[in-house]
């Protein structure tokens, strides 16, 4: 107990008065027909409720037989528990909640456990002393706050323990001045959250945050992006997807103390839009998320008519912003019908292209129908920048996409050629009969120097492609053209 | 009273709430001994006047005493003692809402139902002036009652994150009053 609790709980028990004697002489005498309705009790219910534990009893004595571990104590797993933090350990448990075993299910786990022997400790000992295992050897701290706890257990039982392990997460890290963000979840013992782990070599319970975080935005991120990132980077994720239900639950706020922060973000984005903008002008929205590959923090405002979506590259002292969209806030009035000469001229404009310079530029547009009106879209190169606009039939800017342009090719360091034949490669795994002869309408961009954006078809299928400059990493997705 | 310095253990007030309910002879002086100061800790947080604290700590033990026969041990039976304490203390407050004191007054009235020292009552007096409903209940339901943080944040409805952070500030916001508190007399 630390010292002002204990001088809390001395004082209260001094200015406590003396009553007793006055509770004593109200109480009302206690009767033997009041001592007799709980020995009523004592009917056929209890009856046979007493021969019900009696052979329960006999058959947990021979069963116990089956699970005597060598010590003799009992070490039949009733439940378990397993913490993520980057180490991942698994804590097995008895139907009295004592640990049968402790199993590191990974390396840093193995370091964390060390040579603690947990068999028989309570739960509650059994959690302090890994958390604080995992403090010492600083995969915990004020800049990496998250644990993941999976449960697996009865439901009755699943409330108990994700309380118990969460208090005893949150107490130990206070302790450490750290305030704990914890995610917990009910286990279900999936098919694919196995298979995933298995193949990846992590726990059964980051397999299955991965996949929740995976199903709530399916485009978004890829099965070998997330698998490589720390729980607290997965939180920093879910928290900005809300993915929280009946079987996940977070406390806490995961700590983004490892990047640049939400102000520096925030500042930054209104930066770009207009220098004098600060944070009290606008009505700011910042959560973190990952962008090929890297943690961004997602900027979102209403300013002059217009909402901007800004991302800003969170590991970036200098912040760079990786992405940049805006689109009207809210429909405009229907007007007159305009050309497609005037729709282009108006693209121009935004664009601050010089008259004599737009007959040089190759602008190509695709129209749509939407909302029972036409929307144009058009893209073009103007300087170093690629444009991509959304306007409709009136006039009305959809949305303008600006991107940085480094030439059609070579594209960075790869040749075309080389961009296909490696997409081609990572297509092969789930189309094995692919041929780059039998595709076509490839079209590849580099979006901000960062990604290839690439997109070609093959038979009746059209395939997307991402490709990050740095690793070299690529995942697609298709779809079959009607 | 005198003090103990122990937080009271489920499994002993278990056991003197079956021994009440039996007829137990001496049953319900070590149910008094158990929780009789947090429940009267926890009336004073909650009305902030020494005489409605009593009056609560008096109506809560004939509760319990009245109800124990029909008692199910859920393994927090100080958790029930509480929510009793809670419900005498809201119906006082729907009676007539209590005058909160000044401080000398609490002092004073403090000082003539107990035999306390005057650390003790400035210690208690910061605790109900300096803090915050919540964070006075966190630390008496904690330090006094011996009830779990997660017990004591399902009782006031908040996440548990919330009340750790409220129950450190508050310790470390007493911590500071008193050792002010104490410098202040050291001068006078």
């Amino acid at each position: 107990m630390k010292k002002i609790e204990r001088k809390v709980n001395e004082s209260f028990n001094n200015v406590t008065p003396d009553t007793l004697n006055s509770i004593r002489s109200d109480c009302p005498t206690r009767t033997p027909s009041t001592v007799a309705t709980r020995s009523k009790n004592t009917t056929w219910g209890w009856k046979i409720a007493t021969c019900a534990l009696a052979l329960l009893l006999v058959v947990t004595v021979v069963l116990s037989g089956v699970f005597f571990g060598k010590t003799g104590k009992i070490s039949a797993v009733a439940s378990t528990v397993t913490l993520d933090v980057n180490p991942s350990v698994e804590i097995q448990l008895n139907s009295s909640r004592r640990v049968v075993r402790v199993n590191a299910l990974n390396a840093d786990g193995k370091r964390i456990i060390g040579n603690m022997d947990f068999e028989g400790a309570q739960l509650e000992v059994t959690v302090n002393a890994l958390i604080g295992s995992m403090i010492r050897n600083k995969f915990l701290d004020e800049s990496s706050n998250s644990v993941l706890v999976s449960v697996s257990a009865d439901a009755s039982e699943y409330d108990a323990l994700v309380g118990i392990v969460s208090e005893e997460i949150s107490m130990r890290l206070s302790e450490a001045t750290v305030d704990a963000s914890v995610v917990s979840q009910w286990l279900r013992d999936t098919d694919s959250a196995n298979q995933l782990a298995t193949e990846y070599g992590i726990s059964v319970g980051k397999a299955q945050l991965i996949n929740k975080i995976m199903q709530s935005a399916p485009d978004k991120y890829t099965v070998e992006q997330l698998v490589k990132l720390k729980i607290n980077e997965l939180n920093l994720i879910a928290e900005g997807l809300d993915i929280s239900d009946d079987v996940l639950t977070q406390q806490g706020t995961a700590s983004d103390g490892k990047y640049i922060g939400r102000d520096k973000a925030i500042a930054i984005a209104l930066e770009r839009v207009n220098a004098s903008l600060t944070a009290q002008d606008v009505n700011v929205k910042c959560k973190m998320d990952f962008d090929d590959g890297v943690m961004v923090y997602e900027v979102e405002f209403v300013y002059d008519g217009w909402k901007y979506e800004i991302e800003v590259d969170a590991t970036n002292e200098a912040g760079n912003i990786v992405g940049f969209e805006r689109e009207v806030s809210g429909r405009q009035p229907a007007g007159t019908d305009l050309t497609e000469e005037e729709i282009k001229a108006l693209a121009f404009d935004i664009a601050n292209v010089p008259e004599e310079e737009r007959a040089s530029i190759s602008v190509s547009i695709e129209r749509d129908r939407d909302d029972g009106r036409t929307e144009y879209e058009l893209k073009f190169v103007y300087g170093d920048v690629r444009y991509k606009f959304e306007i409709d039939q009136y006039g009305n800017i959809l949305s303008v996409k600006k991107e940085q342009f480094l030439g059609d090719t070579p594209v960075g360091q790869l040749t075309n050629e080389q961009i296909k034949q490696a997409v081609l490669a990572k297509v092969q795994s789930k189309f094995p009969t692919i041929t780059l002869d039998g595709t076509r309408e490839w079209e590849i961009e580099l979006e901000f120097g960062q990604t290839y954006e690439i997109e070609f078809s093959w038979g009746r299928y059209e395939f997307e492609c991402r490709m990050n400059v740095q690793s070299g990493e690529i995942t697609f997705e298709y779809e079959l053209d009607d | 009273m005198t003090a103990k310095c122990v937080k009271p253990r489920s499994a002993d007030v278990d056991s003197a709430i079956v021994g009440v309910a039996s007829g137990e002879e001496g049953a319900l002086e070590r149910l008094y001994a158990l929780v009789g100061s947090a429940v009267y800790a926890y009336a004073l947080s909650l009305t902030k006047n020494v005489y409605d604290a009593q009056d609560v700590l008096h109506d809560t033990l004939i509760k319990v005493y009245e109800s124990a026969p029909n008692y199910t041990s859920q393994g927090k039976p100080m958790a029930w003692i509480i929510t009793i304490a809670k419900n005498l203390c809201y119906g006082k407050f729907r009676q007539q809402r209590t005058v909160n004191l000044t401080e000398e007054e609490l002092d004073r009235q403090l000082g003539s139902t107990s035999n306390s020292s005057v650390e003790d009552r400035l210690l208690v007096s910061k605790c109900l002036s300096e803090l915050s409903e919540d964070e006075r209940i966190a630390v008496v339901l904690h330090a006094v009652a011996g009830l779990k943080h997660r017990e004591i944040a399902k009782h006031l409805n908040i996440p548990l994150a919330t009340e750790l952070s409220k129950y450190n500030r508050a310790l470390e916001k007493l911590k500071l009053k008193i050792q002010g508190g104490q410098d202040e007399k050291n001068r006078t």
